[in-house]
């Protein structure tokens, strides 16, 4: 088995709110163009560390972080955050279309947050290719100028997808994408993570086994703030090395 | 009976009885205007400026103007500071200036509408030694201000911070976040807490005694004299010529039915923009 490439590092990742430590010392090698599941019980800090990987978690008010992320080999804390964000996209928990926006805008709601401008072409192609990415184009191609929120809850979530992968990410955040979507929804956003990872490495954090199993190539598994075990899906599942990680996928907590 | 359902029996006959009241007491008072002010509506009471005291006849065209100048005119100093203030204090929620900030709002807001009109006559219309317009609208700003603040800073909190995050990991900064998500969301909701401050200062009267003082032409130069609505109320009803008082209740009619306008307009829009949150 050949050693993947490593698209983003951390390095002893700790972070708190307040005076309550969430994370200790997390330290993990994401393989590039790969699905890796980030799973373990609730408040286990998943959502918590992908946060501190585009900087969002220091925006709560009262929150710090310690460690070092390193994207394609350089450290993210000597870069400008903008960029970092625009090299590492997000999708969240609830699907959230800019509400004053059309589907086209939101889109290109990335360029325009940041100033950037593009030319009528440029622009169109862009929708219509991302669009098409995502699988929502022949949906929503008639209801391009109608408010991104008149789009059904998995359309919506498709087309925050769209919006993140519009900025040519190499990596994009999964805030467990689909835990406020109908199964239906999550059976397309699943299929379109395989057909994604061509282009982009994800991180998708899940509550749910049968997902992490079923979507991801790697997986992570967080116990009490603490990585406890990260390595290939298959081989995690059927033989993990941590007792903590045996436990929790018999079903010992959840 | 138990006492347990006579009490409730007691209590719940006292909070029906009170909704009633606070309807009759603003039935009462949008009924009597109503119907006094009407019948001496007329198109002169629109078009014409007051006769002398005594004389039948004449309108309060002056006095239209002059309201719609004053308050038009405060709302367009207030705005901006009443809105960046709103836009500080929900920016920097929880740090302590941002709490000071709000508190002296409030403060503000409670501060009687007589001593910003002193206020405004000491520093305004005594500096420049002439009562005007202009100095009726800077007073006028000072009660626009601390509204404006308070609705804008509510508003903005309405704000799913889910959509701020959104924008913030699309790498937008705070200032692209501030102005295209988080005010552009919430647009039609500040909108309605202008209208709504509008309505506020629209029938204020004391400050307006100090500072507009009154005039009986028909008056476009802010740095003179000029009438208003609440002003002309005052005269005229305080006069001892039935006409006049009767010009009175007209005009007060109008008034009312200007603030009740714009309540209404502000009204709609926040229901649009609960619209848009759900």
């Amino acid at each position: 088995m050949e050693e993947p490439v490593i698209v983003l590092e951390t390095q002893k990742i700790n972070a708190w709110f307040g005076k309550e430590q969430v994370l200790f010392d997390v330290s993990a090698r994401i393989p590039k163009n790969r699905v890796t599941a980030i799973m373990g019980p609730s408040g286990c800090g998943k959502t918590t560390f992908v946060r501190t990987l585009n900087g969002l978690h220091l925006m709560t008010p009262g929150a710090r972080s310690s460690g070092t992320v390193l994207l394609e080999g350089s450290d993210t804390s000597t870069m400008d955050i903008v960029d970092v964000r625009k090299h590492i996209g997000m999708v969240f928990q609830r699907p959230n279309p800019f509400p004053t926006m059309t589907v086209y805008e939101n889109v290109l709601a990335g360029y325009r947050l940041t100033g950037q401008r593009l030319s009528r072409e440029k622009a169109d192609q862009i929708v219509e290719a991302t669009l098409n990415k995502v699988g929502l184009w022949t949906e929503v191609q008639s209801k391009l100028f109608k408010a991104g929120t008149s789009l059904s809850g998995g359309q919506q979530q498709r087309l925050c997808i769209a919006r993140t992968i519009a900025m040519e990410p190499a990596v994009v955040l999964f805030d467990e994408p689909t835990s406020a979507l109908d199964p239906k929804s999550t059976a397309i956003i699943e299929e379109l993570l395989s057909a994604l990872k061509s282009d982009y490495s994800i991180i998708f954090v899940t509550h749910g086994l049968q997902q992490a199993a079923r979507i991801s190539d790697y997986v992570a598994f967080f116990m009490l703030g603490e990585l406890v075990e990260f390595g290939e899906t298959k081989r995690v599942f059927v033989g993990p090395q941590d007792k903590r990680t045996e436990d929790y996928l018999s079903g010992k907590y959840g | 009976m138990t006492s347990r359902k006579l009490k409730n029996g007691v209590m719940g006959f006292l909070v029906a009885a009170s909704a009633v009241l606070l309807i009759a007491v603003l039935v009462v008072i949008v009924w009597h205007i109503f119907i006094l002010g009407v019948k001496y509506l007329n198109w002169d009471f629109f078009t014409k400026t007051p006769t002398p005291m005594g004389e039948s006849g004449g309108g309060v065209f002056n006095a239209i103007v002059g309201t719609f100048l004053i308050t038009l005119m405060a709302a367009a100093i207030g705005t901006p500071f009443g809105m960046f203030a709103g836009i500080y204090v929900a920016e920097h929620r929880g740090q302590r200036f941002a709490g000071v900030v709000r508190l002296c709002a409030d403060a503000l807001q409670g501060v009687p509408s007589i001593v910003i009109g002193i206020f405004g006559y000491t520093f305004l219309v005594v500096r420049f030694r002439s009562y005007s317009a202009l100095s009726a609208s800077v007073a006028l700003a000072f009660m626009f201000v601390p509204t404006t603040t308070r609705v804008t800073e509510e508003v903005l909190n309405l704000v799913p911070s889910g959509l701020k995050e959104a924008a913030y990991a699309l790498g937008a900064r705070r200032s692209s976040v501030v102005w295209n998500v988080s005010i552009k969301t919430a647009a039609a909701g500040i909108t309605s807490g202008l209208l709504t401050s509008m309505a506020r200062i629209a029938g204020e009267t004391a400050p307006l005694l100090f500072t507009a003082f009154g005039s009986r032409y028909v008056e476009w130069n802010m740095l003179r004299p000029m009438s208003a609505l609440p002003l002309q109320i005052f005269v005229n009803a305080s006069s001892p010529y039935p006409a006049l008082q009767q010009q009175a209740w007209s005009a007060a009619f109008v008034l009312v039915l200007l603030i009740l306008l714009l309540q209404y307009g502000a009204k709609h829009l926040i229901a649009r923009v609960l619209r848009v949150k759900a």
